[in-house]
């Protein structure tokens, strides 16, 4: 079986402070309104009179994503360049920059959103795991940013096999079409009714 | 999805020309106006392909829009609009070098690849993650989008000529206008109507969709008004008193661009993504 690295998300621990957010908008020196990694909001509920009693059921959580490195990826699959590729030795999906001709067509693909089309350059980026990092031996500045350790990366096989397979939540598009590489332990307000 | 007018042009006005080939071929026997038709065939598939280096970041990379033919919708439309191209400008300089003009085999080509494009085209949307563009109304918008407006800007460019030459043809490209624009008013009913029962992600594109109802109204109205000149036009020609008609059928051709522009502006804006980051 081939590597795949993928990403841990422990989401009942998380408190949506960003930093993860802020840390690779750093790193890849992103301009306003591109973010490869984005930590969604969720909240809902409200307060219920029960035998005279007023009951809360209101529930906040966060989902912090980037791309999902999917095993079956349709931005990789719709490219007509082949400038959006899947590396073989560990599954990371990332964008040739000099193929990529900004068709923004990995943007309509992609389920989770996680293409970013740069009006500057022309070209359309995304997240590419810290390819950099993983290379000098560190991890990615999102798994080294998280002040609460919730965000972890690693082969999806060990992963799942630590944390489970939970690849959605509530608030996620269907893993069925593009099999994303990510593990989360979810938060109980949001476990997916599938 | 947002305004993406560079595509809504783009895709209108390539199907406009893949039509108007496919209403010749099926209708010209008389070879009437050829040259004329084929100048505009041309001419509208090259703004198209302009056009659509608009939508391009980067459009000194477009010669690598064809390198995944294997897997790719948008690679295949790409190749197959090329191909539409150099076959249909291969049947223009027949046309041009000799009075028998070129092979019909040529033109046939010119169609296939122009279909195959069209098959692209509207694959290269159901593919997607926009859950509104996954349903059958994208095959029958562009479908029915190229037949009207192939057919009716064939009737227009051979109105005058097929009238001296008691030409039939005229009729039936007009009755096939008519039969494109009432299939796409149906299929837009039936398309809000599968919305409604759809995915979340469905109702969010019918919410959009409502919101634009005023526009929506008013284009089919204006579809309607132009059934009815179609049909007054198919009337007279039928019994041979066209002399004004001809301005009626422009007007009609008219709105029927306007149709076919708004629904694709509805279309594009209605998308919706499961989640962006």
């Amino acid at each position: 079986m081939k590597k795949q690295l993928a990403f841990y998300f422990q989401q009942e621990n998380c408190v949506g402070c960003s930093t993860c957010q802020i840390a690779c908008k750093d790193k890849k020196d992103l301009a306003v309104g591109q973010l490869f990694r984005k930590v969604h909001e969720f909240s809902g509920g409200g307060y219920q009179e029960i035998d005279k009693k007023v009951v809360a059921n209101v529930f906040a959580y966060w989902l912090s994503l980037s791309c999902n490195h999917c095993q079956q990826p349709l931005c990789v699959k719709n490219c007509p360049s082949g400038a959006m590729q899947k590396r073989a030795e560990d599954g990371v999906v990332f964008v040739d920059q000099e193929r990529c001709l900004g068709c923004k067509y990995c943007m309509m693909s992609c389920p989770y959103g996680a293409p970013q089309y740069n009006k500057e350059k022309g070209k359309m980026g995304k997240c590419d795991f810290c390819r950099d990092l993983l290379a000098a031996g560190k991890k990615p500045v999102c798994v080294t940013s998280c002040p609460m350790r919730v965000i972890d990366y690693g082969e999806l096989s060990e992963l799942r096999e630590k944390y489970g397979s939970v690849d959605v939540v509530q608030g996620m598009p269907s893993p069925d079409r593009t099999k994303p590489s990510i593990v989360i332990t979810p938060h109980r307000s949001a476990i997916a009714r599938r | 999805m947002g305004n993406e007018w560079s595509l809504v042009f783009f895709t209108v006005i390539s199907q406009a020309g893949i039509g108007l080939m496919t209403a010749n071929q099926l209708f010209n026997r008389q070879r009437l106006a050829l040259n004329k038709i084929l100048f505009c065939i041309l001419s509208l598939t090259v703004i198209s392909m302009g056009v659509s280096l608009t939508h391009l970041g980067s459009p000194f990379n477009s010669y690598a829009a064809i390198f995944n033919l294997a897997n790719s919708w948008l690679s295949r439309e790409n190749l197959f609009l090329g191909l539409f191209l150099a076959l249909t400008s291969l049947v223009f300089f027949f046309n041009i070098r000799s009075e028998k003009g070129s092979p019909p085999v040529i033109g046939w080509l010119a169609v296939a690849a122009g279909l195959l494009c069209l098959i692209s085209m509207a694959n290269v949307y159901t593919n997607t993650a926009f859950a509104a563009w996954e349903t059958f109304y994208t095959h029958l918008l562009f479908y029915t989008t190229a037949a009207a407006l192939g057919s009716l800007v064939y009737a227009v460019l051979v109105w005058q000529p097929a009238k001296q030459k008691q030409d039939t043809a005229v009729s039936q490209s007009l009755v096939l206008g008519i039969a494109a624009i009432i299939l796409q008013i149906i299929s837009l009913l039936a398309y809000v109507i599968v919305l409604s029962n759809g995915s979340a992600a469905m109702q969010q594109s019918l919410a959009l969709l409502a919101a634009q109802l005023p526009l929506l109204i008013s284009s089919q109205i204006i579809a309607f008004l132009a059934i009815v000149g179609i049909v007054f036009c198919l009337h007279r020609y039928q019994q041979e008193r066209i002399d004004n008609t001809n301005t009626l059928l422009n007007m009609s051709l008219f709105a029927i661009v306007i149709t076919a522009v708004i629904l694709r502006y509805l279309f594009y804006s209605c998308g919706v993504l499961p989640m962006g980051i």
